[in-house]
């Protein structure tokens, strides 16, 4: 009955959420499944869950049950276009890495990615793209936190992507 | 900028994908929809499975046209007081029918039939809202069946009284048969239901109760429609939908 009472207030604000998630969630099912009409599918049925549980999720974290939710649905639905991409066998990187094309940039890192396991890929979406700490994306995901460091630290290897330590980021911190 | 800096940058703008505008509206019907579905599956002793999608008002409807709002008491015989509008695509089926209770606000409160586009529901739901000045129609609740047909006789779409945005919706639903009379024991007390034949097929009877007799969170029991002999119609017993 508090759904009901708060019908009209609760759908404004999940429109308004809608509105200003809708970008993100596509743009992670698009990672997450390499298919822009899967991306649209996953993301609009992530929503309908959304809206379906508002009552309970408006007052706490909507964001974060989004992103679980959409990520939970590609693992459990769309397993096995994921498994297709999944492979060793990485594209050649760009040989010259030039600033200016980054386009080509990001389209090798986007089908590098692309070639990650579905839980490597997954465990990169949500702590890179949605920028959520290991923690929040073991919890999220169900997974334990040595899991998801290990998921991360390989997948970023695959994708020869050197983290900076922390020392290196405050060096280059203190020179900016 | 770090590589991993770059990894970001591409996931936040991945080329050759462009986010597009998503149906809100058809997200807020499935999700309502899904939502019915949950509490069905938890709670259901209905014979009926009723599904209910809260609009809250949000959707308002053009009614074509002056209608005079009668108010009075319809006859199962009757059809309703209002003559018919032609809303938008999905909006008004048949005539809206004047309940004779006003809202809260001073609206008057009216049924309407609308069809379902859902290819596993039925064909039509039942719609409470209120006419708002100038002819408008806002939707409060709509009450449907979640499967089955909506054509057979007996009860269909009885939907239990609630708030919406702090006012009143009336218990409602609609009987499939010539009933002349419709009851519920709302808190031990019989109450009788008023009625009105759906101006697109007259084996439809929408019936309601009016809030004031059969309150939201009242309990509900023996909803039973009675022939015009007296006796009871097949179909007595069912539960109401709640929320």
């Amino acid at each position: 009955m508090a759904v009901v009472r708060s019908g009209r207030r609760g759908d404004d604000e999940f429109v308004e959420f809608a509105r200003a998630s809708s970008a993100r969630l596509q743009r992670a099912a698009y990672l997450l499944t390499g298919d822009r009409h899967q991306a649209e599918e996953a993301a609009q049925a992530a929503l309908v869950r959304v809206y379906a549980s508002w009552g309970r999720v408006r007052r706490k974290d909507p964001y974060a049950y989004a992103r679980t939710v959409l990520a939970n649905l590609i693992t459990d639905q769309w397993r096995r276009p994921m498994r297709e991409y999944a492979t060793e066998q990485l594209p050649e990187q760009p040989v010259a890495r030039d600033v200016a094309d980054d386009v080509t940039r990001r389209r090798w890192l986007i089908g590098a990615l692309k070639a990650l396991s579905p839980r490597e890929r997954t465990v990169i979406v949500m702590r890179h793209l949605f920028d959520i700490t290991e923690v929040d994306v073991a919890r999220e995901l169900n997974l334990s936190l040595g899991t998801v460091k290990s998921l991360n630290s390989r997948a970023l290897a695959k994708l020869r992507i050197s983290v900076p330590s922390p020392r290196q980021g405050m060096e280059s911190g203190a020179t900016r | 900028m770090n590589d991993l800096d770059d990894l970001k940058d591409a996931m936040h703008s991945p080329p050759d994908f462009e986010p597009r505008e998503l149906d809100l509206g058809a997200v807020m019907i499935q999700g309502g929809r899904l939502r019915r579905r949950r509490r069905l599956a938890v709670g259901a002793t209905s014979a009926a499975a009723v599904l209910v999608l809260l609009v809250g008002g949000g959707q308002l409807v053009r009614a074509g046209g002056n209608r005079p709002d009668g108010g009075e008491r319809a006859a199962a015989s009757a059809t309703a007081t209002a003559p018919g509008s032609a809303g938008p695509a999905g909006g008004v089926q048949g005539d809206v029918i004047s309940t004779g209770l006003t809202a809260p606000g001073g609206e008057p409160m009216v049924l309407w039939f609308q069809p379902l586009s859902g290819t596993k529901l039925p064909a039509i739901g039942l719609v409470a809202g209120r006419r708002a000045a100038g002819g408008a129609l806002a939707a409060d609740v709509i009450s449907n069946d979640a499967e089955g047909e909506d054509r057979t006789p007996g009860f269909h779409a009885a939907q239990a009284p609630m708030m919406v945005d702090d006012r009143p919706t009336p218990a409602f639903g609609y009987f499939v048969g010539d009933p002349v009379k419709i009851t519920v024991e709302a808190n031990g007390r019989r109450v009788t239901a008023r009625l009105a034949r759906w101006s697109d097929d007259p084996s439809v009877v929408a019936f309601w109760f009016d809030p004031a007799e059969v309150k939201p969170d009242a309990t509900l029991k023996k909803l039973t429609a009675y022939g015009k002999n007296g006796e009871p119609l097949p179909g007595a017993g069912v539960s109401f939908a709640v929320g």
